[in-house]
């Protein structure tokens, strides 16, 4: 049957329990002449050919590594992928994402990236279905999974998720938490400066950090968006800061805003009415990741880029 | 909205495009402001600020709109009075600022005497009220009561049976505030001589461009590319002088290519800062009709 969009988390134990879960998926999606899209680790991929045979050919496979990049940049390119292969006939997406090697804070970004699925797709009629390998990921990212899919299934049975919650609520619980501190070899230019200024100062930290100048523009112009985005909401007051970590080069734009936010801003296409809706959504999507946290009182904008591997 | 029409359509889909009828923000010119439309005029020069002025009440005066000047001093007033000379008996009221703000400005007062005045022009048969004026310039550094109230003033505009020109001074009106007023209106037409961060010059036919181009000073560029899409066949924009270019740039130039597409034409942008194609590539605009990027 061809209805609306599902979103499921398939839960499974290892190689065997992959393909177990996953073959009957595919099968169906061909013969029903659907378009099946697999993303997913070298090793579930190869089980899942080998069981496929022949019909394999028919499955467009891609390496999750490199699709999970970051969590708006992924979100856009399923959302292309589904618009330019729909043509009238459903999208099956197996999706598994990268949990392994990320920090807490991209762990809470993908969980987000999970659930504002549910919102991004909502009136498409693609099928999404979402490996979790019990074997290897832990207790936490498999409740995000109960929280973030309406549906959950094994290889034998699908059933709605009790713990399920809106992309509303799931972000407004990841966001309980406050970002920390900036460290203390943080540097800070007030929002007063002026945007040139701000922008210099953008470049030069991206600079330092080692970052190639293709890469410097992308920093310079997502900084620029956030603090603009900053200046229109917070009235002017708030400052940039700018600090290295070993791995990534982190910026935080702090505004004195009034701090009522609409927590999935710039996570889904902008609405062209507004500057702050395509600034967010750019950051989003020249940033390797985004923090954002509002209070009373003000909002954080935190950006991270990835730096090269350096000494 | 009044100039929308005459841009290329873009393509209706959530992940290339944000949406098939954004409105223009920039490259619309005060005579194709219309009902519906919720303008702002940044200007820094008085002599471009009276002539804009003058050109948008004289529009809405043959339109056979109820015409509303509040008059910031001898010289509107003045105006104002050789606008009313060429229209309708009460087609054109003069309303002086220092008396409509003596006590202060009041943001709910006075969008409740707008949305009185609105309804007393339907009343009396007029199509729509047409409105220019600005807050008083002592009320700039309250960015909070500005900006919240120029937001507020936009369901005025919901019906299509109001357009208003909101004037700023760029001169008195800082950075943040002038951010917060682009943001909160619809449209934004510039009266202003330059900009000392970013130059146009005309070389050969193409224009040259040096300098940035952001969201807080795209609107200076509109009237010379305004002038290039009438006049000119296809339009060269030479970029190689521009060390940064945001979104608003780039919504300032694609709007540009989809006026000269409606009219069977291109803009060619010339070594575009790494951020322009960025920018294109983000919002799927690569193939954007009209735009051609060297």
């Amino acid at each position: 049957m061809s209805g609306g969009f599902v979103h499921q988390a398939l839960v499974y134990d290892g190689v065997d329990g992959f393909v177990a879960g996953t073959v009957p998926f595919v099968r169906a999606g061909l013969d029903a002449g659907e378009h099946v899209f697999t993303v997913t680790t070298r090793r579930n991929a190869d089980a899942l050919r080998a069981s496929l045979g022949g019909d394999a050919m028919r499955v467009d496979f891609r390496d999750a590594e490199e699709w999970y990049d970051a969590p708006s940049r992924t979100l856009l390119a399923y959302g292309r992928y589904v618009e330019a292969h729909g043509n009238g006939r459903r999208v099956r997406v197996i999706g598994e994402p990268i949990w392994h090697g990320r920090s807490d804070a991209a762990v809470r970004e993908w969980a987000r990236y999970e659930s504002i699925l549910n919102e991004a797709f909502a009136s498409s009629n693609a099928w999404i279905l979402c490996p979790y390998d019990t074997t290897t990921l832990d207790s936490r990212i498999l409740e995000f999974a109960h929280a973030t899919h309406p549906e959950v299934c094994d290889a034998d049975h699908t059933e709605s998720s009790t713990a399920y919650v809106s992309p509303r609520e799931l972000s407004a619980a990841l966001d309980a938490d406050d970002l920390d501190d900036p460290p203390s070899h943080a540097v800070a230019l007030p929002l007063s400066a002026g945007l040139g200024a701000l922008r210099t100062f953008a470049r030069e930290h991206a600079r330092a950090a080692g970052l190639p100048d293709e890469r410097v523009a992308g920093v310079e112009l997502a900084v620029h968006e956030a603090l603009a985005n900053a200046v229109v909401h917070g009235h002017g007051r708030g400052v940039l800061r700018a600090w290295p970590l070993s791995r990534e080069l982190v910026y935080e734009v702090a505004d004195e805003g009034n701090g009522l936010r609409d927590p999935l801003a710039g996570h889904l296409p902008p609405d062209p009415e507004s500057f702050g809706g395509f600034g967010m959504w750019m950051a989003r999507q020249l940033a390797d990741l985004v923090q954002v946290r509002s209070r009373n009182g003000g909002t954080r904008v935190r950006l991270h880029f990835r730096r090269p591997a350096h000494d | 909205m009044a100039a929308s029409a005459a841009l290329v359509p873009l393509r209706a889909s959530r992940w290339r495009t944000p949406d098939a009828s954004m409105p223009e923000t920039f490259l619309c010119p005060i005579d194709g402001l219309g009902p519906g439309d919720h303008a702002c005029l940044i200007y820094d020069s008085d002599e471009l600020r009276s002539r804009a002025l003058e050109e948008y009440l004289l529009r809405g005066v043959i339109a056979g709109e109820k015409v509303m000047l509040v008059a910031a001093g001898d010289a509107d007033e003045e105006l104002g009075a050789r606008v009313r000379d060429g229209a309708a008996e009460g087609q054109v009221d003069i309303v002086l600022a220092d008396a409509a703000y003596a006590d202060g400005f009041d943001a709910d007062r006075t969008l409740s005497w707008f949305e009185a005045a609105k309804e007393a022009a339907l009343v009396a048969g007029y199509t729509a009220l047409r409105a220019a004026g600005g807050v008083p310039t002592d009320v700039y550094g309250d960015i909070h009561t500005v900006v919240g109230y120029e937001r507020r003033a936009n369901a005025l505009f919901a019906d299509g049976r109001m357009v208003a020109l909101c004037e700023y001074d760029r001169r008195a009106v800082g950075e943040a505030a002038l951010l917060g007023v682009l943001d909160a209106h619809r449209v934004a037409a510039y009266a202003v001589a330059g900009d000392e961060r970013v130059s146009i010059e005309t070389d050969n036919g193409s224009l040259r461009l040096s300098g940035w181009v952001d969201v807080g000073n795209a609107g200076v560029l509109a009237p010379a590319l305004l002038d290039a899409i009438r006049r000119r066949a296809d339009v060269s924009l030479d970029l190689a002088g521009v060390v940064f270019a945001d979104v608003a740039a780039v919504r300032l130039f694609a709007d540009a290519a989809r006026s000269l597409a409606a009219r069977g034409r291109r803009l060619k942008l010339v070594s575009p800062p790494p951020s322009v194609p960025l920018v294109l590539d983000i919002l799927g605009w690569g193939d954007l009709e009209g735009l051609e990027l060297a």
